[in-house]
C-alpha cells in the first residue's frame, strides 16, 4: 500500500532508538533524525536547512510521564 | 475506513515503557504546515500548541485573540484561535477539521494537544489501552 511521507516518517519514529533524544524535538524524514533541538522552533529551523521542502515529522520525544495544563 | 494507529513508546534507561496515544497528524497555518504527532487528549476541551509552533505556522496571534486561560492553580495569558487539522487516511483519503486551538506561552506546555472540541466531532475515535491502539472511524461530514 502506498504511504505518504507523513506515514513513512511515523512508521520510522515508532522503531527507532530514541534512547539518546529523550526530552528533546526532533525532526524526522524519510528513516532518519536530520534535527534534534531543545524546543520545537531549534530543531525546525535545523530541519529546514537539510529538508527545504518541510515535509518532516516534527515532535517531542517523551522522557518522563507526561505533565499537562 | 477506519484509521489505526499505535500508542508511541519510549524506552527509559531505567526500563520503564512510556506510552501515549499520539498519532500523525498535519497542522495547517497560513501557508504553512506542520507534520507533527499530537496526543489525543478526552480530558482536554479544545487543542492547545505552543506559541513558537503558531509562529512557525504564521496564526493569527493579534491582541485581540489575547485571552486569559484558568488550569490548575494559575492565569495564563493565552490566544484563541483556529488551525486546521489533516488526518490521513488509507488509501489516500483525507480529512481535514478546522479546529478552535489555544495558543500558550511555551514554558507552559511541551505537546501538541488533541483535545475534544471539533476533531473528537469529527471521528469515533476508540482507545484499545491494554492493545496500545488507537482507532478513528471518520464520520461522513461535509
Amino acid at each position: 500500500m502506498a504511504t505518504t511521507v507523513l506515514q513513512s516518517a511515523y512508521e520510522s519514529y515508532l522503531k527507532m532508538d530514541l534512547s539518546k533524544v529523550l526530552g528533546a524535538w526532533i525532526a524526522v524524514s524519510h528513516d532518519k533524525i536530520i534535527a534534534v533541538g531543545k524546543t520545537p522552533k531549534e530543531a525546525y529551523e535545523l530541519a529546514m536547512k537539510i529538508d527545504k521542502t518541510g515535509q518532516f515529522l516534527l515532535t517531542k520525544v517523551n522522557s518522563k510521564e507526561l505533565e499537562l495544563l | 475506513m477506519t484509521i489505526r494507529f499505535r500508542y508511541t513508546q519510549t524506552d527509559l534507561p531505567n526500563g520503564t515503557k512510556i506510552t501515549v496515544p499520539k498519532i500523525p497528524l498535519i497542522l495547517v497555518g497560513k501557508n504553512k504546515r506542520l507534520r507533527v504527532l499530537g496526543l489525543l487528549d478526552t480530558g482536554s476541551t479544545q487543542c492547545y500548541i505552543r506559541k513558537d509552533l503558531a509562529e512557525i505556522l504564521n496564526l493569527n496571534l493579534s491582541d485581540e485573540m489575547k485571552t486569559d486561560v484558568t488550569t490548575i492553580g494559575q492565569k495564563i495569558v493565552a490566544w484563541e484561535t483556529r488551525m486546521r487539522i489533516i488526518v490521513e487516511g488509507t488509501h489516500g483519503a483525507i480529512h481535514e477539521i478546522t479546529v478552535p486551538v489555544g495558543v500558550m506561552p511555551n514554558e507552559k506546555l511541551d505537546e501538541i494537544i488533541i483535545g475534544r472540541e471539533a476533531f473528537f466531532d469529527a471521528f469515533d475515535i476508540t482507545f484499545a489501552e491494554r492493545r496500545k491502539r488507537i482507532m478513528l472511524k471518520p464520520h461522513n461530514i461535509g
